[in-house]
């Protein structure tokens, strides 16, 4: 019933990003950007829902929204280590990258190499049109 | 005589760490000192990290006030970094902040405050009945619905900020959201539902448009004896009761007010300086000393350590002057605090050398200012009260609760401003410099002040509302707001001070669960309650 946290298994199996209406764009390397509708914020804004296992886009906050519905980038906050990185110069609302293109942190659960290997694919193959609206209408 | 002293630890309902120690004559408190139980250390949190932390970290200093904390943290970060702000990107910034402000009104009414009024002190009393069967905490008929409804705003803030609290969606340069027509229709109907379920059936008993004729203590009472809604609704009993259980009579204080003012009016701030945002704010700033207003200048604020539990600085000093808190560790508790010394957590802010009370008693006095421009709030309501009346738990009480018709109607307006195919966010450079960004928390002024140096937070201060209302003596033995306004209170019953905690209630103070007392001099606790 509980995680190795301690945390309530129902509300912290889940990652945030389950849920989230951005998931299509992060398969496909779409990035996303504040103040821009549409796109995953994963790539550039530091966004934290692969990483982070929380209810957050399941059961809705304040009945009606998540951070992520409204484009702002998952913090961890239910994780250990928050806030992350310390804070430390350039963390903040920006993905930590090495060589300036491949994210630091990677969703759990598979080697980064594999998630490297499998992003390309994704972007490149894409998803049926009907999934592909990346929430862009007004 | 009878000389007593009353521990009170704590006084609030929602977090427990505000102490109050109160030495009474014959019933009446002859003197009062305040104490912060808790060393926070945010400030010395953010020395040293990346510049924008504090969009992060402040937020989370405070469970009930994070979008305020928010709103000062983007607008410092916008003056230190020389942004551009799109007009979208301050309408959606003022209506999180009043969807913040909007929601503690029927929340503190009726789950902090008016479950006071149905203590038994007020028991004889003609109108104790109507109060106990209306606001008794949790079965009072007007509880639920009011709390209930509390919980409405918030969810407007969380359709453009994601979640409420702990958002950070205002940032440097505007933003993160680019809301929909689809947001915007169900903000709108969400204030609605706000309106219909509490604001004009239960608390007003009449229109929004009709409440806001209302331009006088004349006016008011004339409303009042219109119609039997008026007269039934929850502020009718409220103006009566208020009245009849004499809660005009004490809690009345420094008698000086500030406030920084907020909403940035969405056409007046697209490049954010500090000297730009006085005339810019929507709810007016100043510093009204009980005849005069003057302008809210920041440079005026100083803050007092002599009280204080902070071992790196003596002097008073102004907040962009002050090193980072190093906490002592000589901290006491209150039975055990000598008053000469340093006895609290709470730093002592100065406005021109005065203490100064600060809430929506002070935001409405700014609002009822002559001087204010067209695009500002004109309410001379407050004006009219001071004079009459001046300031006391009711005034305090009626000022906050006085807001609420008006906040409707500015989101209302915000919302329909919104232009869906406009900037929300424009990226801004990152750079060195100093930043001060403030607003009006639903309890008062608040502010932050920064310094980026090499890319990082050099230093960054912040003084909540709170702080200016809870503080203790200055260097010079003034006083802070809450001390001086409990002076010449009388307790009824000590084993149940109820009075000492309508008014630091009456202030919101933020550091507020249970409250005990105990008899100093024999350590017998004479009362511990729970709400």
């Amino acid at each position: 019933m509980i995680d190795e946290y301690h945390r309530p298994k129902t509300f912290f199996t889940d990652f945030v990003q389950n849920g989230c209406p951005n998931a299509v764009a992060f398969s496909e390397k779409v990035d996303g950007h504040f103040g821009k509708r549409g796109g995953c914020l994963f790539y550039e804004v530091g966004c934290r829902g692969p990483m982070t296992r929380a209810s957050c886009n399941r059961i809705l906050w304040n009945r009606h929204s998540s951070k992520t519905r409204a484009n702002h980038p998952c913090l961890g906050c239910t994780e250990p280590g928050f806030p992350h990185h310390d804070l430390k110069k350039g963390s903040v609302f920006k993905t930590m990258k090495y060589l300036g293109f491949l994210p630091q942190e990677t969703p759990p659960g598979e080697p980064k190499l594999f998630y490297y290997f499998k992003a390309g694919v994704g972007k490149v193959l894409g998803s049926p049109d009907s999934a592909k609206n990346y929430g862009n209408s007004k | 005589m009878s000389l007593k002293e009353l521990n009170i630890s704590p006084v609030g309902r929602v977090e427990g760490d505000l102490d109050v120690k109160v030495y009474m004559e014959n019933g009446v408190v002859t003197r009062a000192h305040t104490q912060a139980a808790m060393f926070r250390g945010f400030e010395k949190i953010l020395q040293g990290k990346d510049p924008q932390s504090g969009l992060i970290v402040t937020p989370r200093a405070c469970g009930i006030c994070g979008g305020s904390h928010l709103y000062c943290a983007s607008s410092a970060l916008d003056v230190a970094w020389q942004t551009t702000l799109s007009p979208n990107a301050l309408l959606l910034r003022a209506i999180g902040q009043a969807a913040e402000t909007i929601q503690s009104i029927p929340r503190w009414f009726y789950a902090i405050f008016a479950t006071d009024m149905a203590n038994k002190k007020f028991a004889n009393k003609p109108l104790y009945q109507e109060v106990v069967k209306r606001w008794a905490a949790y079965v009072g008929t007007s509880f639920q619905t009011g709390v209930t409804a509390s919980g409405r705003p918030v969810e407007v803030y969380a359709l453009f900020g994601g979640q409420w609290p702990h958002s950070s969606y205002m940032v440097p340069g505007g933003v993160m959201c680019a809301p929909t027509l689809k947001d915007i229709t169900r903000a709108h109907a969400i204030m609605n539902q706000f309106r219909n379920d509490w604001l004009e059936p239960v608390w007003l008993g009449c229109s929004i448009e009709r409440y806001m004729q209302i331009k006088s203590w004349d006016d008011m009472m004339e409303w009042l004896n219109e119609n039997e809604s008026h007269f039934n609704s929850d502020l009718g009993l409220l103006l009566r009761a208020g009245i009849e259980f004499g809660l005009d009579k004490f809690g009345q204080g420094v008698g000086k007010f500030l406030a920084w003012g907020t909403y940035l009016h969405k056409d007046m701030y697209n490049k954010p300086t500090i000297e730009a945002r006085n005339p810019a704010v929507i709810s007016s700033s100043g510093f009204w000393d009980g005849k005069n207003y003057h302008a809210a200048d920041h440079m005026q604020v100083a803050e007092h350590v002599k009280h204080a539990w902070y071992m790196n600085q003596a002097d008073a000093l102004h907040p962009f002057d002050e090193p980072a808190p190093m906490a002592s560790t000589d901290s006491r508790t209150l039975e055990n605090s000598d008053f000469n010394d340093k006895y609290s957590w709470a730093k002592a802010p100065r406005f021109m050398g005065h203490a100064a009370e600060t809430g929506p008693l002070a935001r409405v006095i700014m609002n009822a200012n002559p001087a204010n421009a067209a695009h500002q709030i004109q309410d001379p309501l407050f004006g009219d009260i001071m004079e009459k009346m001046g300031p006391s738990v009711f005034t305090r009480v009626l000022a906050r609760v006085h807001e609420a018709p008006r906040i409707y109607t500015l989101i209302n307006d915000w919302l329909s401003q919104v232009r869906l195919d406009d900037e929300f966010y424009i990226k801004p450079t990152e750079r060195d410099g100093i930043g001060w960004g403030a607003t009006e928390a639903a309890r008062g002024a608040l502010a932050h002040w920064i310094k980026i140096k090499n890319g990082v937070i050099e230093n960054y201060q912040i003084i909540a509302p709170t702080t200016w209302n809870v503080g203790p003596n200055d260097s010079e033995g003034k006083a802070g707001p809450i001390e001086s306004a409990l002076e010449g209170t009388e307790i009824e019953d000590p084993h149940d001070p109820v009075e000492v905690g309508m008014v630091a209630r009456s202030f919101d103070s933020c550091l507020v669960c249970t409250v005990h007392a105990h008899d100093n001099k024999t350590g017998k606790e004479l009362a511990k309650f729970k709400l």
